[in-house]
């Protein structure tokens, strides 16, 4: 079959093209100043898809990525290496976010946005600040064109997006990668606005590192997760796990907060405010201050 | 392959380290050297390549599937990009009347190089013709490749790609630097 100018542009591009055809693509193109156009893009794009410096370590860190996502974790269960006050910043992006859908907490995103008061973290140690880094540039979802395309490709496309899903022969995601992995992808779930992916991750977290700086931290975002849909009974199991085992820690008026939340939902309302109390006593600062004293308020005068 | 479906870690590695400089490749040539999730995108890329290494049936070249899949998890991306950015300045959706971005710096430098308009074009044309064009374009294919890749018959390849070619074409005529550039040294059709 004679190659038409798309084949002729492609084989040029590749370097195949004989004297014969070399002469054809040129008449083509002579001829068709879309055909022209469309070679001009091929060649720009080959030029633009060129190796650049760096590429090898950037290379080097997609493939460490995916190995981590793959492959099941090894490592030992680690100590706290990584600090409380960088732990909890990233766990306070997390909860920001996760505040989000809680409508009482809607009008504390700002705060948390702009002037909340981030615990100080001078120097990250790289996992956290891989943490923090996930939180913000974990990719939000894109609609598959696998509606469009052949099946293989079009499946691989789409299962990929979904951490929590992957394919039999391959080790589910939440099997692999270090605490901070887990906790950035978990993040990265619930910005997508998957909050069940996000759970299921958080959970992996918790029960594969436990003694973890994120699977502590990983109990704030799951208190938010589980109280913005209705758990209200779990989530202040995680509240108050958290306030048990770091009771001054730097996420403790969240903890405070979501506990007198979660109180409030189960009509405990007393010790919900107990809550809100110990929060105003502890943290009259807080970003959840003014909303702990409305709440107390609100429930001095209710029936 | 075999040995990477059953999780063995020095195949992966293997493997890993042989297709990602390609899909970095891909990834850059489709979102731009510029694009700030190049990594990310390369890495969601990577990830689906392996995740879809089970369903890969040998047609083609395991190179060939890896760069597919990236391209679409690219073009997702900038269709996504596109998306949101005609969201946020409430522009009209019609095809023709999209302006292109905001020069960037690479646009700038390249401002005779049609990489910018054909990733504008990835982003906006229908998917069918999108993809025809980025396996065109992007990855090189030819007419019988792209028909064998998405399982078409040839003339429905051309037909995308004629409408993909028109496409270009309109939006080049529409930018009057870029017509210029293009048209240096070459006679331009009625």
């Amino acid at each position: 079959m004679k190659d038409s100018v798309e084949d002729l542009s492609a084989l040029a591009r590749r370097g195949e093209l004989d004297a014969s055809q070399q002469r054809r693509l040129e008449l083509a193109l002579q001829s068709s100043s879309e055909a022209r156009l469309l070679h001009r893009a091929g060649l720009d794009l080959d030029l633009a898809g060129s190796m650049l410096p760096g590429d090898d370590a950037l290379a080097e860190r997609v493939k460490r990525r995916v190995l981590l996502r793959v492959l099941p974790a090894v490592a030992p269960r680690r100590r706290r290496l990584v600090s409380w006050g960088v732990a909890a910043a990233a766990a306070c992006l997390a909860v920001a976010a996760a505040a989000g859908a809680v409508t009482e907490l809607r009008p504390l995103r700002a705060l948390f946005g702009l002037s909340a008061p981030v615990p100080p973290a001078p120097v990250p140690p790289a996992p956290a600040r891989q943490v923090a880094a996930h939180i913000v540039t974990t990719l939000p979802p894109s609609p598959s064109p696998a509606a469009q395309v052949a099946e293989p490709v079009a499946s691989a496309v789409a299962s990929a997006r979904p951490a929590a899903q992957s394919s039999p022969k391959v080790p589910a995601p939440v099997d692999a990668g270090s605490p901070s992995e887990l906790f950035a992808s978990a993040a990265g779930a619930r910005r997508r606005g998957k909050p069940q992916e996000a759970i299921v991750l958080y959970d992996a977290l918790q029960s594969r590192f436990p003694s973890s700086p994120e699977a502590n931290a990983a109990d704030i975002a799951l208190g938010m997760l589980r109280l913005s849909h209705g758990s209200a009974r779990s989530a202040l199991e995680h509240f108050s796990r958290y306030l048990a085992h770091n009771p001054r820690a730097e996420l403790a008026p969240e903890a405070l907060w979501g506990q007198g939340q979660a109180l409030s939902s189960l009509g405990r309302q007393s010790e919900a405010r107990r809550s809100f109390g110990s929060l105003l006593e502890r943290y009259p600062d807080s970003p959840y201050a003014s909303a702990a004293r409305a709440k107390l308020e609100a429930t001095k005068s209710g029936p | 392959m075999g040995a990477i479906c059953r999780g063995d870690p020095d195949a992966l590695r293997t493997f890993l380290s042989a297709i990602v400089p390609q899909l970095l490749r891909v990834v850059r040539s489709v979102l731009g050297p510029e694009h700030p999730d190049l990594e990310d995108v390369a890495y969601e890329a990577a990830y689906a390549v392996v995740d879809g290494l089970p369903s890969f049936r040998g047609e083609g070249t395991v190179l060939h599937f890896a760069c597919r899949v990236t391209v679409l998890s690219a073009m997702n991306v900038r269709r996504r990009d596109a998306a949101q950015k005609r969201a946020l300045v409430r522009v009209p959706t019609e095809l023709d009347d999209v302006e292109l971005d905001a020069p960037n710096p690479e646009e700038r430098a390249q401002a005779s190089s049609l990489a910018p308009i054909v990733r504008e074009l990835l982003a906006t044309l229908p998917d069918t013709l999108a993809e025809a064009l980025a396996l065109h374009v992007v990855l090189g294919y030819t007419v019988a490749e792209i028909a064998q890749a998405s399982r078409l018959p040839i003339e429905t390849v051309r037909s995308r790609l004629r409408l993909a070619k028109q496409a270009l074409r309109k939006r080049v005529l529409n930018n009057p630097a870029l017509r210029e550039a293009v048209d240096a040294g070459a006679e331009v059709e009625a």
